[in-house]
């Protein structure tokens, strides 16, 4: 039941904010996401370690004739990228409290509409409403973007759209076929496809269609193109929803439905995937050393991030799968930080360029501090909540290919290298004439972003309540992946 | 039952009018008729005895399922075209016209018997050729007109030659008895081959299917925009429905001798049809185009061959007439406003109609079959009962299809969010209620699916 309160709520919130119009909207969103952040601590809190199925579950019929529920409920990984969610909205919508917007009403409604479908895709414990929930969060995004986006916005949306979509199709069509092959009557849910016996040949092929639809989501290179226009071009609000949650859905995808349901699909063609997610990291760790845009700078890392995640994911190691569900927690806060301490700085100096920038420390010390840790969390330093998810991706990623490690870890070198001289260019340096005007934090500023420092250290110095519910959860994964072998 | 013959009364009445001179309430009356019909038509829902009229008709569900979805379409596409009947120039002529349409409809969705089929196609058409060309004074109309009726006489042709073709095999009308003939190792199989090309053809041409569809963009393009809407909608769903029928229950078993030609048309309907609306300059083209594309995917229902394929077909066309619907009457609106239809003058209208912007979003969002809206299901549901009984290339390309089509129906929204415009479009009340009718429609359709996919 509270799961299925914890996905109606920002709907209904969300459609009640299309019809008000005035200051309140930003208060009730505030509000509401609040409301879902103590529901969402509330299951965190009250979750069962011990047991591996999902919990809070609600199983109603759905679509009978089609044999499709509307079944909801979470297990370990669901919980962490739930809480994860529910964490992140408060925070986006007091950043875009910050800014005006033109018709906010209809750009809170949307968060929250987008906040529905994240959850949903979360929690669906039913292959198609997986899919409806999956395509149900797409919507909003390319409305926030489209409507609220820089000059460039129609182009780039469309790109946007046209690239998820075709990739979502293929998954439409295996889930299909996938369905056709329960056993009569047939019926979706995830359970009942993780039962598939299905042939190596089979899974060779849905393998494929699957991957296509979580690497365009994630993004993997090569299918990142879209990723850097549509993460710069879109409003800040958009931006976090995007890399903070969104990019998460491709890896959720693939740990759900990929890994559990073609295991030996994974198992002959995941060295293609894996390569794949170690090019994009190192490509996209060089192509931000070379920006000269601060938030596509960003874009690009949040990129490599997500790429080291997916070859966790794909090394099929104990060690690279959990470690992929904490760093996806962990670069969620990050990039939620990261974009928001640039967004300071443009809203302030009205530039994103790097090499206008300057000297900002002597004006701004607590901006530049802050700046700092989020950076350190980003970069992974020990005791930052970056650290122990890298640790054990690459640790994972050695496990299965010492070599690949010795690649990905490059990842953590040049993450440094192009974090550090951004930071230098901008933050350190002499004085420019457009840092003049720029000054410290104020409150409103400080309460976002020192509750997120919070949580960087948190998480740094003490990760052991995520992992306590990542480990059955992963464990459980494996007997899964198990038995479809067989 | 009840259905054709109030429509047929509600006809008479449009006549009466003209005579006794109380046009001037007939728009009303035919409203108020045409929902007493959609509720009278739900009464007939497990009728104990559906065929009737020495077995011309047979109301079984499916039917009644069609004539609701046709009924209700009517009263929509009624409520949205009261421009027409407020010049108060043929008012009379012009509803009864489609109400006698609408009867063929009805009769092209129910029949039992293939004279039953041919004189439902040759009422609906009729009226249309009339229809088409109801702006006198337009150029355009009257081209529309003429080449609809070429066009349509020529497929009419095709149909009576292969009726006939098919009773020389056969001896029998009745479509149960084609089908006994069929099922049990048919003789004169050279008549019932080239019976069954002809009938392909001449539905195809009905259905403006590829490459039968020449006539249609024109047509569309060149008749005043609510009889576009009325020929997208309504004559379609009774094509399509009639196509269904004739060929799952009569040549059902037969069915390896049309499924190849028919999947081809299939395909390259879908594929066609998309390609050449992105190149549209025009909505009104555009949805044109579009429509011959999910024609295309309808095909789908016909080859699936089996019950879920009929379920598929009332679903599927409930969910396109109702989002067609709204698109033509937000083109009407701006057709009123900026005198054409050009992609251009839709630019920046979402930033002031809000209501307009929501019901073009939604109702392209549901063409494009994006869930969770009701043209996500429909299309759902034909892929399933197609791929019941058949391998997964044909639904491949109409997944294709349906990504191109992405392209121009967001293209539409896209503009409306486009430019500067501060322009508010004067919107009547009767309007307004339709676009909010025609949103929760296809959202409620979407989120309870089941309510259309019940047994019959």
């Amino acid at each position: 039941m509270i799961t299925t309160t914890l996905l109606f709520f920002p709907l209904v919130i969300g459609i009640l904010l299309f019809f008000l119009k005035g200051e309140n909207v930003k208060k009730i969103a505030l509000g509401a996401s609040l409301i879902e952040l103590v529901l969402g601590v509330t299951e965190f809190v009250q979750f069962d370690k011990k047991q591996v199925l999902a919990q809070y579950a609600t199983n109603i019929p759905w679509i009978k004739g089609m044999g499709i529920n509307f079944h909801v409920g979470m297990d370990g990984i669901s919980l962490v990228l739930v809480l994860l969610t529910t964490l992140l909205l408060p925070f986006i919508i007091m950043v875009a409290n910050r800014n005006t917007y033109k018709n906010p009403s209809s750009l809170y409604g949307l968060i929250l509409l987008m906040q529905f479908g994240l959850i949903g895709v979360f929690t669906a414990q039913d292959a198609f409403l997986f899919y409806i929930f999956w395509e149900v969060a797409l919507i909003p995004i390319y409305f926030i973007a489209l409507l609220w986006g820089g000059a460039d916005r129609i182009r780039i949306t469309f790109k946007f759209f046209i690239y998820t979509l075709a990739g979502s199709l293929l998954m439409l069509a295996a889930l299909i076929y996938l369905y056709l092959q329960t056993p009569l009557p047939h019926n979706f849910s995830l359970q009942a496809l993780y039962d598939l016996q299905l042939t190596e040949g089979t899974q060779n092929w849905v393998f494929w269609m699957l991957f296509f639809a979580f690497a365009i989501k994630m993004p993997i290179f090569p299918f990142h193109s879209w990723l850097a226009d549509t993460y710069t071009d879109a409003p800040t609000p958009g931006t976090m929803l995007l890399s903070g949650v969104m990019s998460k859905m491709g890896v959720y995808g693939a740990l759900k439905i990929l890994l559990p349901i073609v295991p030996m699909g994974v198992n002959n063609y995941g060295p293609y995937a894996i390569t794949l997610a170690v090019i994009g990291v190192i490509y996209a760790s060089l192509l931000a050393m070379f920006q000269k845009d601060y938030k596509r700078l960003i874009a690009y890392s949040s990129a490599a991030h997500v790429g080291l995640i997916a070859a966790g994911v794909f090394s099929m190691t104990h060690n690279g799968i959990a470690g992929a569900v904490v760093q996806m927690f962990a670069h969620g806060i990050s990039a939620v930080g990261l974009f928001y301490v640039v967004d300071i700085l443009v809203n302030r100096t009205n530039t994103r360029q790097l090499n206008e920038l300057g000297g900002i420390r002597t004006v701004a010390p607590v901006y530049a501090t802050s700046f700092m840790i989020i950076m350190m969390a980003s970069i992974a330093l020990p005791l930052t909540s970056g650290f122990i998810g890298e640790f054990l991706l690459l640790v994972g990623i050695y496990e299965y290919n010492y070599w690949l490690a010795g690649f990905a870890g490059l990842s953590t070198i040049l993450g440094a290298v192009y974090m550090l001289k951004s930071y230098q260019v901008s933050i350190l340096g002499d004085k420019s004439a457009i840092s003049d005007k720029f000054f410290d934090l104020v409150w409103q500023e400080k309460i976002i972003l020192f509750p997120l420092i919070i949580l960087i250290f948190v998480l740094g110095v003490y990760p052991k309540p995520l992992l306590d519910v990542i480990t059955p959860a992963v464990k459980n994964l494996y007997t899964i992946m198990e038995i479809t072998i067989k | 039952m009840k259905a054709l013959i109030l429509l047929s009364g509600l006809g008479f009445l449009g006549i009466l009018s003209e005579i006794l001179n109380f046009k001037k309430i007939i728009y009303k009356l035919t409203i108020v008729g045409l929902i007493l019909t959609l509720g009278i038509t739900f009464l007939e829902w497990d009728n104990p005895a559906p065929l009737q009229f020495s077995n011309m008709v047979n109301f079984d569900n499916l039917a009644i399922s069609f004539i609701a979805v046709l009924v209700l379409t009517a009263i929509l596409w009624f409520l949205t075209s009261a421009p027409i009947f407020e010049d108060n120039e043929h008012v009379a002529d012009k509803t009864t016209l489609i109400l006698f349409a609408l009867v063929g409809a009805v009769c092209m969705v129910s029949y039992h018997n293939v004279t039953m089929l041919f004189i439902g196609i040759e009422i609906l058409s009729i009226c249309m050729y009339v229809m088409a060309g109801s702006k006198k004074g337009d150029l355009g109309s009257n081209e529309s007109s003429m080449k609809y009726f070429l066009m349509g006489a020529f497929a009419t042709g095709f149909l009576l030659m292969g009726i006939a073709f098919i009773y020389g095999a056969t001896a029998s009308f009745d479509i149960a008895e084609i089908k006994m003939y069929m099922e049990n190792s048919p003789e004169h199989l050279e008549l019932v081959y080239t019976g069954i090309l002809l009938l392909v053809i001449g539905l195809s041409f009905k259905i403006s299917a590829v490459p039968f569809h020449f006539w249609a963009p024109d047509v569309y393009d060149g008749a005043p925009i609510q009889v576009t809407s009325l020929m997208s909608t309504i004559v379609k769903t009774a094509a399509i429905a009639a196509f269904y029928k004739l060929f799952t229950v009569s040549f059902g078993s037969q069915s390896e001798t049309w499924e190849c030609t028919l999947s081809y048309i299939a395909g390259i309907t879908i594929i066609l049809g998309n390609l050449i609306a992105v190149f549209q300059s025009s909505a009104k083209r555009m949805l044109a185009y579009s429509g011959i594309s999910h024609a295309g995917y309808l095909l789908l229902a016909i080859l699936a061959n089996n019950a879920s394929g009929g379920n598929a077909l009332v679903y599927y066309t409930l969910a396109y007439s109702v989002a067609t619907i709204a698109a033509f009457a937000i083109i009407t609106l701006v057709l009123q406003a900026k005198g054409n239809t050009n992609f251009s003058s839709f630019e920046g209208l979402g930033k002031k109609n809000p209501l307009l912007a929501l019901a073009t979003i939604i109702s392209m969002l549901s063409l494009a079959g994006i869930p969770p809206f009701a043209g996500f299901f429909g299309k759902y549901y034909l892929f399933t009962s197609y791929l019941e009984n058949h391998g997964i290339g044909l639904v491949v390309v109409a997944l294709i299809g349906s990504a191109i089509s992405i392209y121009y129906y967001f293209r539409l929204i896209v503009t409306m969010f486009k430019g500067e415009s501060e322009e508010v479009i004067p919107m009547s009340g009767t309007v307004k209620l339709v676009l909010i009718l025609c949103i929760l429609f296809t959202v409620a359709l979407g989120i309870f699916p089941d309510v259309m996919s019940g047994g019959w």
